[in-house]
């Protein structure tokens, strides 16, 4: 450890307090060390918010310095059954764990609270107010005041976003001392400056046709945000810009910014913010992709986003821009020419060679990305430096990448590259793969999207073929199987006319083209994970043979917890940098200034003038921005002290009534309020717990609140209430409401009190229009005249109006609540799992009434795909089950 | 009756063929038969609330003897409140609602949002109509205040269908809907999958190397995707 990070850990051991590091000072390192010394000894220590790549990287680290695999880390999701949890608690250690199950187990009284030694929050960047970590330390220090909360980040941005954000988040984690260690720090600095890192700078041009593409992919996007921001005059402007949408939280954050509103969002500015998304993401591949494989995304993103006869409406308004033709026009360059190109004639087509499936009309250009070449030179370079530097013993090379998928992609060109028959056009290299599923997966999605075209000319095709063989499934994985279509196949290939690659060329005109091209089908599939990824199977032989480090170049992820190690492990002499990465080149720095001795020489490669160069300068302004304002906010800040626990002879105060009895004192049980556990994703339980109100976690199978024997409350927020009214969920829910309890109650959440949350004033239309929210709602009332409607302008003011109802009412038992609705038999441990419950219930077939029929039998969603249609009758029934079994298994278009 | 119509006609200087049409529904079903009929009835107190002129889609008639401001069907009964109003006379509502006690199956109490801050009026309202057995509904403007009086009209005898579950039958547009279900799987991913591996059942069986390799997948895509494929429905359901 260098001394900087000792000060670091010294300063966490010291006090709690928020630390913030700039990304790739080795954060990471430092959580090990704090939570090793946890290890050794007899602690009860929770860490919260650690995703699954660092429980893996934490136990591993911790294994090698010797930590007893008893004493170990210990992973606890949904999987573990809450009596083993219960026993892993009282046998205390270092436990990694979901804030979700936590929150859930503290409040069962699962976990000994006053025997935690601490809590570790990491990446606290990701701490919202009022979120499941509030509530889990306001437990926690509610009866406990002695053991510790640290918390941890390296990724500074997020902080300094909204009002106060850094006082905001101490609050949420009930610190009072932020701790900010960014890279121009002094001890840092001066660390880090002992040694220099020779480093040297490459920026690659991009190649004309990528140059062409940038710039129009750009344009797009300037004028997809101009009309974002016509749209919607009431988004921030200043944020709005189009260096803010060069990045990933762009669209996230636009989304997150009208999401109070999101409903009132018309469809086409929606769009256009799904537009923004995918224009950045081609930004993105353009510099990452090979040529075919961004060419297959433009394509499906074009195809995706034309208006078909369905739908008339929503279509990606770029797309009727001159720039975004030549974008789909240059793209299609760099993989093929067809005839009527103009640089047609002059362009011999690539090494002679023409794809099985695809119309001997067009040429093959497959263009190189550029910093492939460059790559090799640089490896070349290295080669020849290499024995004078290390006198002819060699030396380790790293190569880090963004991605396994250019992990994959590099390491297939490199050794394509190095293969002395490269330049022979017989072998089936990567690019010829790629374009072989290009042309096979480019007919299965115009089959898909246009289902009415294929309906309409099944006759256009006679001579079509059986249907292809299933992707992938029936070569087993360790035999490389070619499938290289033999002649019979190339006689139909040709067939195919010409008009598919029109359909896109000019967006306009795709509905007529892809009627002819129905014509085509696809013969040739190709275990594309099995070419690109040759790992797996080639290099496990029967012995095993020592490479020896020297000769090895190692291609490598940028996984920023990992860095240390990786270059740990590899000890390169010489680093190449595919991809810009701020982080890893601190991890250098960093490598360096531990291992004086080695002579590290790192070549950094980015595109000139390119939008990844671009971000990366942003990134690394932003990050220094992020800090100085953090200082600053530092320097100023005020946080109140906690109130050390609310006094609990609050309540005996208003209790006591000299009116009644003379201050008779009449004992009354603390407000309780049972929460579904599919609530603990919302806000609301912890505000409701900051009230003072107990709350009770538990599985209800009806409602999602229940404050008293007689009241069940449904909370839905805008949002949730359109959907399920389109959904017809809600009449379901509340007809169940209303059969179990005598006060069913409809919470309708919405965000601002001075605006109608349905509809602008405009908006009322002339006539009346079953559709509308408002209709339905009425209706719903009609409907069931016993629900109640709650109107609550914000999650806080519904706590206030909990709080209120419960004041005249009994309170609810937790295991009649779970068990109601649920026809007696019920496991009361179950978690259920959203994500597939909502895929399940959201195919055909599934209705309300029998999703939990079909969770009960069958495990997940793979072996539904296994289950044979009779059985499936016997569960749901005929017809349902023919609905659903047909949607699983039938083939698309 | 007549008479009160005709003054309201005349002062407000709204579109007057609408108001003659109104006018005419209302005399017309006077003619046939005074009944709970197809006309919403009002109480004369309100026969000066501005809403009255946003009722404009349904027929409405003045009636003396009802209890409610407004009966909008042969079991449901309206109170009107405006905050403003429950500002300076915050009694008087309570005193409307328990009058009310026993009358009608459905009792909504439409109040118009028209002050600024309401949050604080709103919960107390919200807590009072649960105990008074009340429907609170809640109009940002007259328009839609008179909207809802209009629905809860049109609506008497109307069918549940509109809320029941409905079932949509496209393949692409339920499968768009069932995979985006994923968390970070957006319509293009979507179309990518089913055209790589051709149906729901083929992307189950796809190896985690076969995703990433589409395009527009990256690794916490292809893991995202494949948790939520293999995840149990429930934990220890079976254990």
């Amino acid at each position: 450890m260098l001394e900087f990070q000792k000060e670091i850990l010294t300063e966490i051991v010291a006090d709690d307090a928020l630390t913030i590091l700039a990304p790739g000072l080795g954060l990471f390192r430092i959580m090990c060390s704090l939570i090793e010394m946890h290890c050794r000894g007899n602690h009860l220590v929770f860490l919260l918010n650690s995703n699954p790549e660092q429980n893996a990287a934490l136990r591993e680290h911790l294994m090698m310095a010797g930590i007893l695999p008893d004493k170990n880390l210990k992973v606890i999701d949904s999987d573990t059954p809450a009596e083993t949890r219960r026993a892993m608690y009282t046998n205390s250690g270092v436990f990694s764990v979901t804030p979700r199950i936590l929150a859930v187990d503290m409040l069962l009284r699962r976990v000994p609270i006053p025997l935690i030694s601490g809590i570790i929050v990491a990446n606290a960047h990701r701490v919202r107010s009022d979120a499941m970590e509030e509530l889990i330390l306001n437990v926690y220090r509610k009866e406990n005041e002695q053991g510790f909360i640290k918390a941890f980040s390296d990724n500074p941005s997020p902080f300094v976003s909204g009002f106060a954000p850094l006082q905001t988040i101490l609050k949420s984690l009930r610190l009072r001392k932020v701790q900010l260690w960014p890279r121009f720090q002094v001890l840092v600095a001066d660390n880090l400056s002992a040694t220099e890192v020779d480093v040297i700078e490459l920026r690659q041009p991009m190649s004309p046709s990528m140059e062409i593409i940038q710039k129009g992919l750009i344009e797009c996007l300037e004028a997809t945000l101009a009309e974002l921001r016509r749209q919607n005059p009431t988004l921030d402007t200043q944020e709005v810009t189009i260096e803010n949408s060069f990045f990933k939280m762009f669209d996230v954050s636009i989304r997150r910014r009208l999401s109070h509103i999101w409903h009132k969002v018309s469809p086409s500015s929606k769009q256009l913010i799904d537009d923004l998304g995918n224009l950045r993401r081609l930004l993105v591949y353009l510099t990452e992709y090979d040529a075919v494989s961004f060419y297959s995304i433009l394509e499906t993103i074009v195809d995706c986003g034309t208006p078909s006869k369905d739908n008339q409406q929503q279509f990606s308004k770029w797309l009727l821009l001159g720039s975004a033709n030549t974008v789909i026009m240059e793209a299609r360059k760099r993989v093929y020419l067809k005839p009527d190109d103009p640089e047609y004639n002059t362009t011999e087509t690539w090494h002679g060679y023409t794809p099985i499936n695809m119309p001997p009309s067009l040429r093959l250009t497959l263009e190189d990305q550029p910093k492939w070449e460059l790559l090799r030179d640089i490896l070349e370079e290295i080669e020849q430096d290499m024995d004078e530097a290390t006198q002819g013993k060699g030396a380790p090379v790293l190569v880090m990448v963004k991605s396994l998928k250019t992990c994959a992609q590099l390491r297939r060109r490199l050794v394509e590259m190095s293969d002395p028959d490269y330049e022979d056009d017989k072998k089936p290299t990567m690019m010829t793969h790629l374009v072989q599923n290009l042309f096979s997966v480019r007919g299965n999605r115009i089959k898909i999207l246009n289902p009415t075209a294929t309906a309409a000319t099944p006759t256009a095709s006679p001579a079509s073929p059986a249907p292809p063989p299933p992707f992938l499934r029936s070569s087993p994985f360790n035999k490389r199987r070619r499938t290289r279509g033999g002649s019979t196949t190339a006689g139909t290939g040709g067939t195919r006319s010409e008009s598919t690659n029109d359909t896109q060329d000019s967006v306009q005109s795709s509905s007529q083209t892809t009627q002819e091209c129905e014509a085509y089908q696809p013969e040739i599939k190709i275990d594309m994970a099995q070419v690109l990824m040759p790992t797996t199977t080639e290099t496990i032989s029967s012995e095993f043979i020592e490479i020896p480090k020297e000769n090895t170049i190692t291609i490598h992820c940028y996984e920023p917890n990992l860095n240390d190690q990786i270059l740990e492990d590899t000890e390169p002499l010489f680093v190449i940098m595919y991809d810009p990465d701020p982080a890893f080149v601190r991890s250098i720095e960093i490598y360096r200034s531990l291992n004086p001795h080695l002579n590290v020489r790192v070549y950094f490669m980015v595109y000139e003038n390119s939008v990844e160069e671009q971000v990366y300068l942003s990134e690394i302004r932003k990050e220094k921005e992020a800090f100085e304002r953090m200082i600053r906010e530092k320097s100023n800040m005020v946080i109140p002290i906690p109130p050390s626990n609310v006094t609990p002879d609050d309540g005996f105060v208003s209790a006591v009534n000299s009116r009644i009895l003379g201050g008779h004192l009449k004992p009354s049980e603390p407000a309780k309020i049972i929460v579904d556990m599919r609530e603990f994703r919302n806000p609301l339980p912890p505000i409701l717990y900051s009230q003072g109100i107990d709350i009770v976690p538990c599985t209800l199978v009806i409602g999602d609140y229940i404050l008293s024997p007689d009241m069940c409350v449904e909370r839905k927020s805008i949002v949730d209430l359109i959907s399920s009214f389109t959904s017809g969920r809600l009449y379901t829910q509340c007809e169940a409401m209303s059969e179990h309890y005598k006060i069913p109650i409809l919470l309708i959440e919405f965000d601002d009190t001075k605006a109608a949350p349905f509809q602008s004033l405009s908006e009322v239309k002339e006539h009346i229009v079953g559709t509308d929210i408002t209709s339905k709602l009425v209706l719903l009332t009609i409907t069931f005249p016993k629900l109640k409607i709650i109107w609550s302008p914000s999650q806080h003011e519904t706590s206030l109006i909990f709080a209120d109802l419960k004041k005249s009412q009994e309170q609810p038992d937790a295991d009649i609540a779970a068990s109601i609705g649920t026809n007696g038999a019920r496991d009361e441990d179950r978690m259920y799992n959203i994500t597939p419950e909502e895929m399940l219930r959201s195919m055909p077939g599934i209705t309300s009434a029998n999703y939990s029929i079909i969770m009960n039998a069958v495990n997940n969603l793979e072996d539904l795909c296994k289950v044979k249609e009779p059985e499936l009758q016997k569960l749901i029934g005929k017809e349902p089950a023919k609905k659903l079994y047909r949607f699983i298994h039938q083939k698309a278009g | 009756m007549t008479e009160n119509n005709k003054d309201f006609c005349a002062a407000s200087p709204l579109k007057i063929v609408e108001r003659a049409q109104v006018f005419n529904k209302t005399t017309s079903s006077n003619n046939t038969k005074k009944s709970y009929g197809n006309t919403i009835l009002v109480s004369t107190t309100q026969q000066d609330n501005p809403l009255l002129k946003y009722i404009r889609n349904v027929a409405w008639e003045f009636d003396s003897a009802i209890r409610p401001d407004y009966v909008v069907g042969k079991t449901t009964g309206v109170l009107y409140l405006s905050l403003r109003y429950h500002r300076l006379h915050p009694e008087y509502i309570y005193e409307r609602m328990n009058k009310l006690a026993n009358a009608y199956v459905l009792k909504v109490l439409l109040v118009s949002v028209d002050i600024d801050s309401s949050s604080e009026a709103l919960r107390e309202l919200n807590c009072a109509v649960i105990t008074h057995n009340f429907t609170l509904m809640l109009a940002w403007s007259l328009e839609e205040a008179g909207r809802y009086l209009e629905t809860y009209k049109y609506f008497e005898n109307k069918s549940t269908d509109l809320l029941r579950e409905r079932v949509v039958d496209d393949y692409q547009i339920k499968m768009t809907d069932c995979l985006t279900n994923v968390n970070t799987v957006n319509k293009t991913d979507a179309t990518t999958l089913l055209s790589n591996f051709e149906s729901f059942e083929g992307i189950t069986k796809a190896s985690a190397e076969a995703i990433a390799m589409c395009p527009g997948f990256g690794d916490q895509k292809v893991k995202k995707l494949q948790k939520a494929l293999q995840q149990p429905f429930m934990n220890h359901a079976s254990k």
